[in-house]
């Protein structure tokens, strides 16, 4: 019976697809990449005297938070759009899902660029202080994360509608969206309350 | 004095140059804020990779051993 088995002709199903493990590999360097930032926001913060410097401009703390619930239902979108993808009967409910969250997930960009223009007509430029630097440093490479994985979702539709989207293809580009929303609430407490 | 035994002068320099070398964020400003937030960044950082790891090896773990389950 164990020969038989030894000499199937099915090919082995690995058990972390490549895409996947790859996908999981660059995460693990980009939390690192955030964390370092992170680390240096909090060391500079520590020896400030007064933080945010009193010259500066506030943070919109209440719209960036209601912005943080698009990305979030973003996240859950995304979710239930992989519960549809598994079932394999639901695949139109998969992609409708899938196209809620990025448009979720498109929505959050565009307010936080609002918010940026906002931000530097009164005044708040890299320049401008050591505050400003870091927070369009933080922000900014979330914001450049969250369109580089919307892009690839946006790809990934297109895929799926077409009913040529792999697997393992589908599940690295949810664990970069999932990266992408899951740093944010983090960075918002980092950067936003102070 | 230091003419004739010139390794004093090393000693001097060696003395006093680490009193310029402002080698990391504690050294100019030894404030205990600063201090602090260093200490828990070296930390936190030094830990994260090895969690992230170690989450890694014991999620893959469980999965062969699902694997192995099912058949």
């Amino acid at each position: 019976m164990s020969a038989i088995a030894i000499q199937s002709d099915e090919p082995r199903r690995p058990l972390v697809p490549s895409a996947v493990l790859g996908m999981l590999i660059f995460i693990i360097c980009e939390v690192m990449f955030f964390a370092a930032f992170v680390s240096a926001h909090m060391v500079v913060k520590g020896g400030s005297e007064i933080w945010p410097p009193p010259d500066q401009p506030r943070l919109p703390v209440v719209s960036t938070l209601l912005n943080t619930c698009f990305l979030l239902l973003s996240g859950w979108l995304t979710f239930q759009s992989n519960r549809a993808f598994r079932r394999e009967e639901s695949r139109e409910s998969a992609v409708r899902w899938f196209a809620l969250a990025i448009l979720c997930g498109a929505c959050f960009v565009a307010l936080q660029g609002a918010e940026w223009f906002r931000l530097l007509k009164y005044g708040l430029t890299m320049r401008s202080s050591v505050y400003g630097s870091f927070f369009y440093l933080i922000i900014g490479a979330h914001a450049l994360h969250a369109i580089g994985a919307l892009i690839f979702m946006a790809v990934a539709l297109l895929k799926l509608r077409a009913g040529k989207l792999k697997d393992e293809i589908f599940w690295a580009v949810q664990a970069f969206w999932y990266f992408v929303v899951g740093v944010w609430p983090i960075l918002f407490v980092v950067v936003y309350l102070n | 004095m230091l003419v004739r035994r010139p390794w004093l002068l090393l000693l001097l320099f060696a003395l006093l140059a680490p009193v310029t070398a402002d080698a990391c964020p504690v050294c100019f400003s030894a404030k205990e804020g600063s201090r602090i937030a260093f200490i828990v960044t070296t930390v936190f950082m030094s830990v994260l990779p090895w969690v992230m790891v170690g989450s890694f090896v014991v999620w893959y773990r469980r999965r062969c051993a699902e694997e192995e389950k099912t058949g």
